[in-house]
């Protein structure tokens, strides 16, 4: 015999209340004359034997209904050790874990993977012991207490548990995991367990590592998954949904690429894939011809926007079981004009004696009479005008053969690279690597260490660019050798580059030092060259790769930009505007709303106005407007992760299972409550008091009548 | 019918409780033309003048019309009419939860009917007893004699035990011719001797009245709580949880009435319960009424 509440028992001390009262009663004496003391003498004579038969009896009641009631509040119960056909029995502190992540939109034919997995707690808890207690927590990639510490109200769990709703979110079970010890750290006296009901999709089980680490470091809680279904449906979503410029401008034509995977077992065959406007006007299509099992294809789809400012446009392909990731939308700044800023040492001199000159033809690669209706606008500039004129208009600046730049520039730089602007470097020979080292505001920009100049500018010997292999985006379509190679161009002389650790090489010389770098600062990117512009240390800007590299890499950049555009659920989107909106009311309509609704004011901090909203939990397009004016479109887009349904490795589920308790404390946890007493207790007092109340009436009745 | 002026104090002084008593007695009076007391006798012996009060029977017309004077025909064994009041001086009847105890009670009635006799011509009696005839004022139909009666009534101590039959047997030696006798006592004695007293009176040709002076508390034992009980007529103490043992008690001190009731009735006295919870004047009202409605029939 054990007791829950084994402090309670000094509650038996109250045994000694009725014998004191008793007393107290004795003691408190009155005292009167009294003539008729014989009718008195003879009615103690007559009664002496029942009074005493009737007080003991009384006080017995009284000391028991006491005992009954401690005991009971002491919570006496039975315990043994469970065999593995207890386990689960006998009353437990359950912390259960709801996966609410998109996956669990999933639908298993007559109900959705998330609806399956709330009738399988009900019924669980059904069946729970009545002793038990009961937490709730929604877990997604991050944890939503419900009821955050275990309790013995059931209703409410049960009302929390029909009220749960599915998210956008991605999955990573850590989070809730780590929860939910923390919540059943301080239960003591009864088996602790975390009862995880899940899809079992392999994308909340990647942390497995530090999950069984986190089960292992926790012997005494018991991890239980529960996973609903056997086998997910077979899923083709759309993973991706992005212009493939990165920056689309108004009236020009725009191509819009759309990845789709196959999380199936067979290949799927003539897919079609249809392109929406944000009004839902169909304004494309493509069919993928095939998408072979675990493979990812990406279309491009061609499109025109009208009208520049914020925009959006979906994806969507034909139905299936998890309807979540059949359509994907994106959300796009449409530009009037793409202003890209080629910053040099000597922007007046003759174009073919500046350092600009194969860059600029290289990113519009045009006759200089159609320049003025292409959509890019090339600006030139020195370092010293730098500042003036870097806005959130200019989309690029390159950077060729910089010489020293002042402090003022260096400081602009760093400024619009970290709001999200894109700088390329091509130092030259006017480029001094130690001043530029020197400069901090440089060094800490730059996503390499500059080294001093190697090689011969004018020796026949020089090194080839890597021929293959290539890992970036920007590079990576030279993988194909259809497109031409690389090797050919010829580095003779250049700066040596040392990447950061944060930054990502392009490309490497043969000799496998980078010759381009490139890394995220801030909002913005920025690429370092080894070489310049120019046909002085290398013949890149002589190659044909030259003007498709130079493109791809203006696209991956605002690609960047774009990408901002696109927040996976639950990340905040935050967007300057101009100034003169400061302090103005913004209204957002969401996804899941007809109409737009008051979100907030237009914020100031450090010197920059802007938008901030947070509530992005539903996938879809958020639209941001000051009175009547657009100011800005979001898209929240499921994490890809999530469309792929296949489960984690059933090993793990095993591991978890097998995690036996290890310390003597872990030992008494697996003690089960067989049978508790208190109730018992309760209803016997019950009757005791009932009696006591019957027999006190009765004898008083009795005496004084 | 009369505001009860009494207190304790007042019965302790024989003038105030002549007064009270003489006050309680008009009260009674007013609006009353006839003597509860009558006398026995049927041979005419006398006439005397008419005084309020005096039944219009024993008027004689006869001198009325003759002379235009009131007169009352009286007869041989009218005027030789004698109450005895015996008050029982026991110190169980120093007792009481309330204003006066059993023994004030008793002085008070006692004295009411002083008056009333007096008033009506007929002699009176007093007897004190506990174990005997403590003091014992000799008969008198005086009026003038009431201040005197009223003195050592009011002077009289309660103290001992009892002892009625004793005492009764006394009084019935005085009271050999036929008369009233009126025993104002608690009765907390053997009920024998009660017995024997009452035979003694009843066979000497006595009418008896008894008041049985009980105190409301006796009547009800409405202790709460644990209390100590110290015996008025001895040392002893008893402590007991009244709640416990009220029914008994109620059950053994309603049988003991019935029996001094069962003795009355055997020996053809009256009784009257004179709860001191009860006005004197309620009490004494009752009983004379009673009285006299048994009269006219």
């Amino acid at each position: 015999m054990n007791f829950l509440n084994p402090f309670m028992l000094g509650g038996l001390a109250a045994l000694s209340i009725p014998v004191v009262i008793h007393f107290m009663n004795r003691f408190r004496v009155q005292t009167t004359e009294w003539a008729a003391m014989r009718f008195l003498q003879q009615s103690i004579r007559q009664d002496a034997r029942r009074l005493k038969l009737q007080d003991l009896l009384l006080l017995l009641l009284r000391l028991l209904l006491v005992a009954l009631a401690v005991l009971a509040f002491a919570r006496p119960v039975q315990k043994a050790f469970a065999s593995p056909e207890q386990a689960g029995k006998g009353a437990v502190a359950s912390m259960v874990l709801l996966d609410n992540s998109a996956s669990m939109g999933c639908s298993l034919g007559a109900e959705l993977c998330i609806d399956r997995a709330k009738r399988d707690i009900a019924k669980w808890a059904d069946e729970m012991d009545s002793q038990s207690l009961l937490g709730l927590c929604l877990v997604s990639n991050r944890a939503e207490p419900l009821i955050p510490k275990p309790g013995p109200n059931t209703g409410l769990f049960r009302k929390m548990l029909a009220e749960a709703p599915l998210s956008d979110r991605g999955s990573d079970l850590l989070p809730g995991l780590r929860f939910a010890v923390e919540s059943l750290k301080n239960i003591h006296g009864m088996p602790r367990e975390i009862r995880i009901f899940t899809d079992g999709q392999g994308a909340a089980w990647l942390k497995s590592a530090e999950i069984l680490k986190l089960a292992n470091a926790n012997p005494g809680i018991r991890f239980v998954p529960v996973i609903i279904a056997d086998k997910l449906p077979a899923n083709l979503g759309i993973v991706d949904v992005s212009p493939e410029s990165g920056t689309v401008a108004a009236l020009q034509p725009a191509r819009i690429r759309v990845e789709v995977a196959n999380h199936g077992d067979s290949p799927v065959q003539d897919l079609r894939v249809n392109l929406f406007s944000a009004e839902g006007r169909p304004v494309g299509e493509s069919v993928i011809a095939s998408i072979e099992p675990g493979a990812s294809v990406t279309t491009s789809i061609a499109t025109m926007f009208e009208k520049a400012g914020p925009n959006s446009i979906s994806a969507t392909i034909p139905p299936d079981a998890f309807a979540t990731d059949n359509r994907r939308s994106a959300a796009l700044d449409v530009v009037s004009q793409m202003n890209i800023l080629i910053c040099e040492e000597h922007p007046t001199a003759e174009p073919t004696d500046r350092d600009g000159f194969y860059l600029a033809n290289a990113l519009m690669p045009i006759p200089s009479e159609e320049a003025p209706r292409h959509f890019m606008s090339l600006l030139f500039t020195s370092p010293a005008d730098l500042p003036g004129e870097l806005s959130s208009a200019v989309h690029a600046v390159f950077l060729c053969n910089p010489g020293s730049l002042p402090i003022a520039t260096a400081g602009a730089l760093r400024e619009y690279v970290q709001h999200g602007g894109s700088v390329v470097v091509f130092p030259g020979s006017q480029t001094s690597a130690e001043d530029w080292m020197a400069n901090a505001a440089l060094a800490g920009l730059l996503p390499a260490t500059l080294g001093p100049p190697t090689g011969d500018d004018e020796g026949a010997k020089g090194l080839a660019w890597q021929s293959g292999d290539f890992n970036h985006p920007i590079t990576e379509l030279w993988n194909d050798l259809q497109q031409g190679r690389l090797s050919a161009i010829k580095v003779f002389r250049h700066f040596p580059l040392v990447p950061k650790p944060e930054a990502r090489v392009i490309a490497t010389l043969s000799d496998g030092s980078p010759v381009a770098v490139e890394s995220r600062s801030g909002e913005g990117a920025i690429v370092v060259f080894a070489t310049p512009a120019t046909p002085d240390w290398s013949n890149l800007p002589l190659h044909p790769a030259f003007v498709p590299l130079t493109q791809r890499l203006l696209g991956y950049m605002n690609r960047g930009k774009g990408s901002r555009l696109s927040l996976l659920p639950g990340e905040a989107f935050r967007k300057v505007v101009p100034s003169e909106l400061n302090g103005e009311e913004f209204t957002v309509k969401r996804p899941d709303s007809e109409s737009a609704r008051s979100a907030g004011q237009v914020a100031s901090d450090e010197g920059q106005t802007y938008v901030r909203y947070a509530l992005t939990e539903k996938a879809g397009i958020y639209h941001m407007s000051v009175g009547a004016d657009p100011i800005a479109s979001f898209a929240v887009q499921l994490d890809p992760a999530e469309s792929d349904l296949h489960k984690a490795d059933p090993a793990l589920f095993t591991s978890l299972h097998e995690i036996k308790p290890a310390t003597e404390e872990a030992t008494q946890q697996q003690l089960v409550i067989t049978r508790e007493y208190w109730t018992l207790l309760i209803w016997i007092a019950v009757a005791f008091f009932i009696l006591e109340a019957f027999f006190a009436h009765f004898f008083s009745h009795a005496r004084t009548a | 019918m009369t505001v009860d002026l009494l207190d304790a104090e007042a019965v302790s002084r024989g003038e105030a409780l002549g007064l009270a008593a003489r006050r309680i007695v008009e009260g009674y009076r007013v609006g009353e033309h006839r003597s509860p007391f009558q006398g026995f006798a049927i041979e005419f012996a006398q006439h005397r003048e008419y005084a309020p009060g005096d039944d219009m029977r024993h008027l004689d017309w006869k001198v009325l019309g003759r002379s235009d004077r009131y007169y009352i025909k009286q007869y041989e064994q009218d005027t030789n009419f004698v109450a005895h009041l015996v008050v029982d001086g026991s110190a169980s009847m120093n007792y009481g939860s309330g204003k006066l105890t059993k023994l004030q009670y008793a002085k008070v009635i006692a004295a009411c009917l002083a008056h009333v006799i007096l008033l009506q011509r007929d002699a009176v009696a007093l007897a004190m007893v506990d174990t005997q005839v403590k003091e014992y004022l000799p008969r008198t139909d005086n009026l003038q004699r009431i201040n005197h009666i009223m003195e050592r009534l009011a002077a009289f101590q309660a103290t001992g035990e009892t002892r009625l039959g004793t005492a009764l047997e006394q009084v019935a030696l005085e009271a050999r011719r036929r008369g009233i006798s009126i025993l104002i006592s608690d009765f907390f004695d053997d009920e024998e001797g009660l017995a024997k007293g009452l035979e003694r009176l009843t066979y000497s040709g006595n009418e008896v009245i008894v008041f049985h002076t009980l105190d409301p508390y006796e009547l009800t034992f409405p202790f709460q709580g644990t209390w100590r009980f110290k015996d008025l007529e001895s040392a002893a103490d008893l402590k007991t949880s009244p709640d416990d043992i009220r029914k008994t008690y109620l059950k053994n001190f309603g049988e003991f009435q019935a029996r001094i009731r069962r003795i009355c009735e055997k020996y053809q006295a009256n009784y009257v319960l004179a709860d001191t919870g009860r006005s004197i004047a309620e009490t004494l009202s009752a009983y004379l009424a009673f009285r006299r409605g048994t009269y006219r029939k």
